[in-house]
């Protein structure tokens, strides 16, 4: 089971940063999805729940507070870890992250070891060593 | 070589502190992870200095115990009491060879023979593995060459030397770099890295753990082989190649580290710890539960840990069965403290650097030294500033400027002055440390339970005060354990706790630093310590009755006065609580005591923060200036002179209903006495020990923070003054000690 491909859910609405993330993600035997705003990701997330949540604050329509609160009230997403990403290095801004449901928080520009080590973690991939 | 030298005792002493701290804590939970990881890092990195000098004994001794600690780190050998003295025996070992090396440079001649004993001792514990560090056959690869490389040995010459070396699994947190080291062998011909085990799934696969042997050939001799590996005696091999080689074997490449994952998965987890605490919407606690659950999961899993998983799955359904997230909040907080150890060594190995760098920078105490002197003659040129500003009094913007510079110039010697005692100041905890050991020690030499509770070791005090201070304290704790904590029988049959308290609590008082020594034993009894008093004649038996339980305790500090009735080899018969006076008196200090039978004794040492700066009240007598040390006087009162009353040769004054022995200052600086006209007189009330006494004086001037030099020349022949002080305008300021002259 610890080989099992995970997929990871990238809601973010710059498509710069998609395309890092997946890059740095797909890299490191991720599989990659994304969306470009909550109610897309929620939607998203619903058909075919992903093994761990990487979502950006502030996006057009719903932003990332948003979206995981409503992952957190429903039933078949509400285990997913979630990872948010921000520009804001702020203790404020971390608190309020996962006060609506983010369980890991990583500032904006994200290094890629620290965004691969960080998905490792958050969906159970070994981490001690190895397949780099 | 001697810097390394310096280094290298400097950082022993504290690592065997560190042991010494260590196996406390191992000693009070048997199962203190940390503490193991910690004992086992500090061996070896003591190992790794023996190991840069030509030592063997000690490096072998040393070795030993980290072996021990390395088989109970892996549950081959259980902690036990008798292991941690065993370990402790090993540490005292040491320290007397640190103290040894540092004064010969070198080991005394017993030092294989002790060696072997505490070594044979070591492998005695029971439930022994250690594992053997002996390599089975160290150069049978050799008949296992290939063609090739048979070719390039027979091409490289007649004379080769092989060498075996097998890394100590944990050499990275020693620094060590060991394929570096195979590369500085000189004229290399062949280099082998093999898996010196086979490696485990890449899920359990540790990669702070070396699992790489080296075996490598060379064309030089055997002699200019051997000193590339002086780091690593102990870990290989170096022989001369038989002229008959042979055939091969692959070595599987090393693993990738994935460095800082411990770290960050610590970080992950604590977060989740954090979610939890923070409130939550009704309807929300559901969400954060099942996520919180499934990442701290994913966590374990991540880390090869997935068997703990089951107790967080466990922890989850109590929290969600009482709708709270107590349950799994705290098994959270049990399950960082694992990581936590984990992620400190993973560090520890990535920065191995940065940790050297952030020790503290260490200054000879007498450059420090030279520092207040100079500071101090700065002070006195300053003094020379305020006669030129009345000089100019005539020009009078010349004058302004010239108070400006003067007023610029006080501030900034006095910061400067503070900056420097600053630098002076140490934490307590330099002699608090050998404490909690001496009462464990001591403790079980009595046959006695007794839980050492030390608080404020971060409180800082003047390296002279320390120095005094360390003699004392120990004096006092060993009263306490001796004298003070009932055996365990007794406090049974009283109704205590068997385990006995002594409290050690620091603090820093405004100029002054108390430090307090209670223990819950019990107690001293007032009637034995005025019967004493008398018995040796220190008191008559008339005042001795007159003395309230308060008043007669703190006779038990004068000479000769003592109620221990048991004399052990602990604390002799008492001569201590006088030497504990002295020794703090001289620092300027005072010693409290306060005891009730049965309940326990509190001692507090009063000592000044500073024994560089004194501060002192200026007095006159007979045209004098003479400085009295503000901390022995407790008040300032005009009295009648007719109040004074002769009463033979002894003079008296009666203040608030209390009899005071009066002196004149300048009868005892044998001055010509004072017209003693006036209607008042100005008495100093000061507070020596427990009677206060009055000192008569023609007035008081200011009060002075004064840098006291000694009196030096002829004149160090004189009593009674403890040295001189510079005043503002220039002139010396006599100091007395007032001990010395009363």
């Amino acid at each position: 089971m610890s080989e099992a491909t995970r997929r990871v859910l990238v809601v973010d609405d710059a498509v710069t940063v998609r395309a890092y993330t997946r890059q740095v993600l797909e890299a490191d035997g991720f599989t990659v999805e994304e969306a470009v705003n909550g109610i897309e990701g929620l939607e998203r997330a619903l058909l075919d729940p992903p093994d761990l949540l990487l979502v950006d604050v502030n996006m057009p329509k719903m932003d990332g507070y948003a979206m995981l609160r409503a992952v957190r009230r429903e039933e078949s997403l509400r285990a997913i870890p979630a990872l948010m990403v921000s520009t804001e290095a702020k203790e404020s801004d971390r608190q309020k992250a996962l006060a609506s449901g983010a369980n890991w928080y990583l500032v904006k520009p994200a290094r890629p070891d620290a965004l691969t080590l960080s998905a490792r973690l958050l969906t159970g991939r070994p981490v001690a060593g190895g397949a780099s | 070589m001697s810097e390394l030298f310096d280094q290298f005792l400097v950082e022993s002493r504290e690592l065997l502190d560190g042991i010494g701290a260590g196996l406390l804590r191992l000693e009070r939970s048997l199962e203190d992870k940390a503490a193991i990881n910690e004992l086992f890092r500090a061996f070896h990195t003591l190992k790794g200095g023996t190991a840069l000098f030509d030592w063997p004994a000690f490096t072998h001794l040393v070795h030993a115990a980290e072996d021990l600690l390395a088989s109970v780190r892996s549950g081959d050998v259980a902690a036990t009491a008798d292991l941690i003295d065993r370990l402790f025996a090993v540490a005292d070992q040491s320290s007397r060879w640190i103290d040894h090396i540092a004064e010969h440079r070198g080991l005394p001649a017993d030092a294989g023979e002790r060696a072997r004993v505490l070594e044979e001792r070591l492998r005695a514990a029971p439930g022994e593995a250690a594992p053997e560090t002996a390599l089975p056959d160290a150069f049978g690869w050799l008949r296992d060459l290939s063609r090739e490389e048979r070719e390039a040995l027979r091409a490289a010459g007649p004379s080769l030397t092989a060498v075996a070396y097998d890394p100590d699994p944990e050499c990275f947190f020693n620094g060590d770099d060991p394929l570096a080291l195979c590369r500085r062998i000189p004229r290399l011909v062949l280099l082998r890295v093999e898996a010196a085990e086979p490696l485990p799934d890449l899920a359990a696969l540790d990669p702070y753990r070396c699992r790489l042997r080296f075996r490598a050939v060379s064309a030089a001799p055997a002699g200019d082989v051997a000193p590339v590996f002086r780091t690593a005696p102990d870990q290989v091999r170096v022989a001369p190649v038989p002229a008959d080689l042979v055939g091969p074997a692959p070595a599987p490449p090393p693993a990738a580290p994935a460095p800082g994952a411990a770290a960050m998965a610590e970080a992950i987890l604590g977060e989740q710890r954090r979610i939890l605490a923070l409130d939550a919407a009704p309807g929300e606690l559901e969400g954060r539960f099942a996520s919180v659950e499934r990442t701290a999961l994913n966590v374990l899993t991540a880390l090869g840990r997935a068997a703990e998983g089951a107790a967080v799955q466990a922890a989850a359904a109590s929290a969600r069965a009482v709708g709270r997230p107590g349950p799994l909040a705290n098994h959270l907080a049990t399950l960082l403290a694992a990581v936590a150890a984990e992620a400190t060594e993973a560090k520890l190995n990535e920065h191995a650097e940065p940790r050297a760098a952030r020790r503290a920078l260490r200054v000879e105490p007498e450059r420090v030294d030279r520092l207040l002197a100079l500071v101090g003659e700065l002070a006195v040129a300053k003094n020379r500033l305020p006669p030129l500003v009345r000089q100019a009094e005539g020009d009078r913007a010349l004058a302004r400027t010239l108070r400006e510079v003067a007023d610029t110039i006080d501030g900034l010697s006095d910061e400067l002055q503070n900056a420097v005692l600053r630098l002076r100041m140490l934490p307590l905890a330099t002699v608090l440390q050998p404490l909690p050991r001496m009462v464990r020690d001591l403790a079980q030499r009595l046959g006695k339970r007794i839980d050492l509770l030390v608080g404020g070791e971060r409180t800082e005090a003047d390296k002279d005060v320390l120095d005094v201070l360390g003699e004392p304290l120990i004096h006092l704790v060993r009263n306490a354990v001796d004298h003070g904590i009932e055996a365990p029988e007794r406090r049974a049959a009283a109704g205590k706790p068997e385990a006995g308290t002594i409290r050690i609590d620091a603090r820093q008082d405004k100029d002054s630093v108390v430090i307090e020594i209670a223990d819950d034993g019990g107690g001293i009894d007032a009637a034995a310590v005025r019967r004493k008093a008398v018995e040796n004649g220190v008191i008559d038996a008339a005042r001795a009755a007159a003395l309230s339980d308060a008043e007669a305790l703190p006779l038990i500090l004068l000479p000769g006065v003592s109620t221990a009735r048991a004399v052990t080899d602990v604390s002799g018969r008492g001569v201590g609580m006088d030497a504990v006076r002295t020794a703090v008196g001289l620092a300027g200090g005072r010693v409290e005591i306060a005891s009730e039978l049965g309940r326990g004794t509190r001692v507090r040492l009063v000592l000044p923060l500073t024994m560089v700066i004194t501060p002192v009240m200026v007095v006159e007598a007979a045209d004098g200036l003479f400085g009295v040390p503000t901390s022995a006087v407790a008040e300032v009162a005009k009295v009648p002179a007719t109040d004074i009353r002769r009463v033979k040769h002894a003079e008296s004054v009666v203040l608030r209903g209390q009899l005071i022995p009066v002196f004149r200052l300048r009868r005892l600086l044998a001055l010509p006495d004072g017209e003693g006209g006036g209607g008042t007189v100005t008495v100093l009330v000061l507070r020596l020990d427990r009677e206060p006494i009055g000192l008569v004086v023609d007035g008081i001037r200011d009060r002075l923070d004064a840098v006291l030099k000694p009196l030096s020349g002829v004149l160090a022949t004189l009593r009674g003054y403890s040295g001189t002080a510079e005043l503002s305008d220039g002139r010396l300021l006599p100091v007395i000690n007032l001990r010395e002259l009363l």
